[in-house]
């Protein structure tokens, strides 16, 4: 559950600072603050103290704009830099995990090419080759199947997943088109449509 | 006659004799006399050496032979002497630094610097040679005023430690040039070069605080971990103090980089004095009386700096002015949107920061400067001697227990005291154990009061003891002074922090806060509420050591 609060403050060496109150046992976290009002997250069934009436806590309102302003804080760029720092620690570094999407995308060309080569009648598989296709395949399968191979739409809605890539996608081709091929479209070093 | 600027003193006023002799004498007479030895006197516009006249009546001028008719005489005598406002040259020699004993720009060798300057809060041993038999030696630049390693020392095994001399202090004074803005809080340090001992400090108001006693003795200061304890790259069995070390967590947690299992501990709270025994003899886990002292110092230097180059986390505004430091649950500072740290690593949490990995670093550390201790606000609670109360048997945890805490005395020498419960140096064990290492007090505030979730400061009320001596002196900035003294969202001067009224058997009080301590967290902050072999993940600690 997300709760809101504002921090009271009286200023000055004698004033005081009014702020959410809390016990070393609850993990409460805040994730950060939007037009002066600060964001916190209280887990399912956490007692915290009675708080400050000055602070005006309550049960927070998100609109997507607050998602949004929460997500580009400390606390959500902390998560993804420690998610980096993990990937890196553990899996490899940035070359190394770009060299396997760089073996999935050869990987991938190469199984389209064979099938539409062989759908297209160009060159034909043989049983042979459908044969070891075929077993590596369900190989696959069957590791997501069981779990032993876990794909992020495991873990997440894949139409969102999708959706949310294409956008992202398309962000991209629109700004490499507006600030960049049409600039030099303009002066005649690329190629205009 | 005039003169420009402040009016001079005077040391003495002149008094002129003048005449001529009416007929040949040998003696003139001053009118009114004067003091012998305290005249110059001139004939017919000489002067005479004081060997050619008598003046020891202090009357009447005779000389060796006759003076003729028609002599001018002049007598010039000094008078109304006023007592000298500065020191003779013996009284100066004592008082005074030599220039080769003064470090870049002004800060004398062995004293605590002045509060607002560089290198205030920390300093230099003045002996070397000394130090290396404790296992302590100086880093490159420890006596540059303005070195991020001024004041900080090597131990073989890899640990920094700060050297922090002895100071005294002065609460509340009127005449504190601070005073209109901090009234009754107002804090003032001076250093060994102002005084010459003890008693003169006291005459002039100022304490020697308690951290400076150890074994019964005054010493020159005391080393302290720059850093939260961590295990060493090259033993996991030795804690030491450096820079980026994931804190060790006094608990079996094994999600937590922990204390089980490292010589002789077993994953309790009372495993930081072995590990800090383990340094090196008269090495132990820090006092409540130490970090008093840095406590005191931090809130020196606030109502002293006025830039950021001296004090990193300052704020003028008075508003958020203290060292900052890991306290959001994010490895952040609630308090300063430009602080961070890094993850530990530890798999329990991700917001357990490593210990010296805020950055900017100069805003973690007690004085604001990177020569300082850091993480002195949140980051792992710390566990620190020094108070504590009785316990039934060596894992008690009873609470409701009353108001009689345990100080302790003067006398006992830390280095000797041992992890044990009942033992003869054994820092907990039952009330008649503790009579013989601790002064028996009633509790300046209600700890009994077991929902006493309380901040330090209650408007202008005194916070601090102003006591010279005893208990009361030992208590200052340990424990506050009075419930009156504490409210429940505390004065910005202080942090807010925390002031966790409870009564435990076995008490080990805890220090600084946590990851998760909010605005409770910071270098006053005390919990009361915990003891000796409790397990915890945020829990860890500092060693310590007296020289001379």
């Amino acid at each position: 559950m997300i709760y809101s609060f504002t921090i009271y403050k009286e200023e000055g060496p004698l004033g005081t600072t009014k702020t959410l109150k809390n016990t070393e046992d609850n993990d409460l976290t805040v994730l950060g603050e939007v037009d002066g009002v600060t964001y916190v997250h209280v887990p399912f069934n956490t007692d915290i103290p009675e708080q400050y009436p000055e602070i005006n806590f309550q049960e927070a309102t998100l609109t997507d704009d607050i998602v949004g302003s929460l997500k580009r804080q400390r606390f959500a760029s902390l998560k993804k830099q420690i998610l980096r720092d993990t990937l890196e620690d553990e899996v490899g570094d940035l070359y190394d995990m770009v060299a396997d999407c760089m073996k999935l995308v050869e990987f991938n060309i190469m199984l389209t090419s064979r099938l539409a080569a062989d759908y297209f009648g160009t060159d034909a598989l043989t049983q042979e080759t459908k044969d070891t296709y075929a077993t590596r395949n369900q190989t696959f399968l069957n590791g997501v199947d069981s779990g032993e191979i876990k794909i992020r739409g495991s873990i997440e809605d894949v139409n969102e997943l999708f959706n949310r890539l294409i956008t992202r996608y398309s962000k991209i081709q629109t700004i490499v088109d507006d600030r960049y091929l049409s600039e030099l479209k303009k002066v005649g070093l690329v190629g205009g449509q | 006659m005039g003169y420009i600027g402040v009016e001079p003193i005077p040391k003495a006023s002149l008094v002129r004799t003048n005449g001529t002799t009416v007929s040949i004498t040998d003696t003139i007479v001053v009118p009114g006399g004067f003091t012998s030895g305290n005249i110059e006197v001139y004939i017919d516009g000489l002067y005479l050496q004081p060997d050619d006249y008598d003046d020891s009546d202090g009357q009447t001028l005779v000389f060796p032979q006759n003076l003729p008719s028609g002599t001018d005489y002049i007598i010039m005598e000094a008078r109304n002497f006023e007592v000298a406002n500065h020191f003779t040259k013996a009284e100066s020699d004592v008082r005074y630094v030599l220039k080769e004993d003064t470090l870049t720009p002004n800060q004398p060798i062995g004293d605590i610097g002045v509060p607002g300057t560089y290198g205030f809060g920390v300093g230099v041993y003045d002996d070397n040679a000394e130090l290396a038999t404790v296992g302590l030696s100086p880093f490159f630049g420890y006596n540059n005023q303005i070195s991020d390693s001024f004041g900080n020392y090597l131990h073989d095994n890899g640990s920094v430690m700060v050297f922090i001399p002895k100071f005294y202090y002065r609460i509340g004074d009127a005449t504190a040039p601070q005073y209109d803005r901090y009234g009754l809080n107002t804090v003032e340090i001076r250093g060994t070069k102002w005084y010459a001992n003890e008693a003169e400090a006291n005459a002039d108001g100022f304490v020697l605080h308690r951290a400076f006693i150890d074994g019964g003795v005054e010493k020159k200061g005391f080393f302290y971990d720059k850093y939260t304890a961590s295990k060493s790259p090259t033993d996991s069995n030795i804690s030491v103090s450096v820079k980026n070390g994931i804190p060790i967590s006094l608990t079996t947690d094994a999600n937590y980089t922990n204390s089980s299992g490292m010589t002789d501990c077993v994953g309790q709270l009372h495993d930081s004095i072995v590990l800090s025994r383990a340094r090196g003899a008269g090495y132990q886990v820090a006092t409540l009386f130490m970090q008093s002292a840095l406590g005191l110092l931090a809130l020196a230097h606030a109502q002293n700096s006025t830039n950021n180059s001296v004090c990193g986390w300052l704020d003028l505004t008075d508003t958020t002015n203290y060292p900052k430091g890991c306290n959001d649950n994010s490895l952040g500072d609630v308090n300063d949107a430009f602080v961070s740290y890094q993850s530990a690593g530890d798999s329990g949490t991700a917001s357990k920061p490593k210990t010296g990995s805020g950055e900017p670093f100069n805003r973690t550390t007690h004085n604001g400067q990177d020569c300082g201790i850091c993480d002195v606000n949140g980051g792992m609670w710390e566990v620190q001697i020094g108070l504590t109360q009785a316990g039934s048997s060596s894992t008690a945890s009873g609470s409701g227990i009353g108001n009689t805490i345990y100080l302790l005395k003067e006398s006992v020498a830390i280095g000797d005291l041992t992890n044990g419960w009942n033992g003869t140096t054994d820092v907990w064990g039952n009330s008649s154990h503790l009579s013989t290492l601790y002064d028996s007090v009633t509790a300046p505030v209600d700890l009994n009061n077991l929902s006493g979730s309380l901040s330090w400061g209650n408007g202008a009320e005194q916070v601090f003891f102003t006591d010279q001596s005893g208990v009361n002196r030992a208590m200052n900035g340990v424990i506050a002074k009075s419930d009156f003294a504490l409210s429940s969202s505390g004065t910005n001067m202080l942090g807010g922090d925390w002031h966790r009224n409870y009564t435990r058997e076995n008490m080990f009080v805890h220090s600084c806060g946590s990851w998760v301590g909010a605005a409770l967290a910071g270098v006053f902050a005390r919990a009361f509420n915990i003891w000796r072999s409790n397990s915890a993940t945020y829990s860890s600690f500092r060693s310590a050591r007296y020289v001379s």
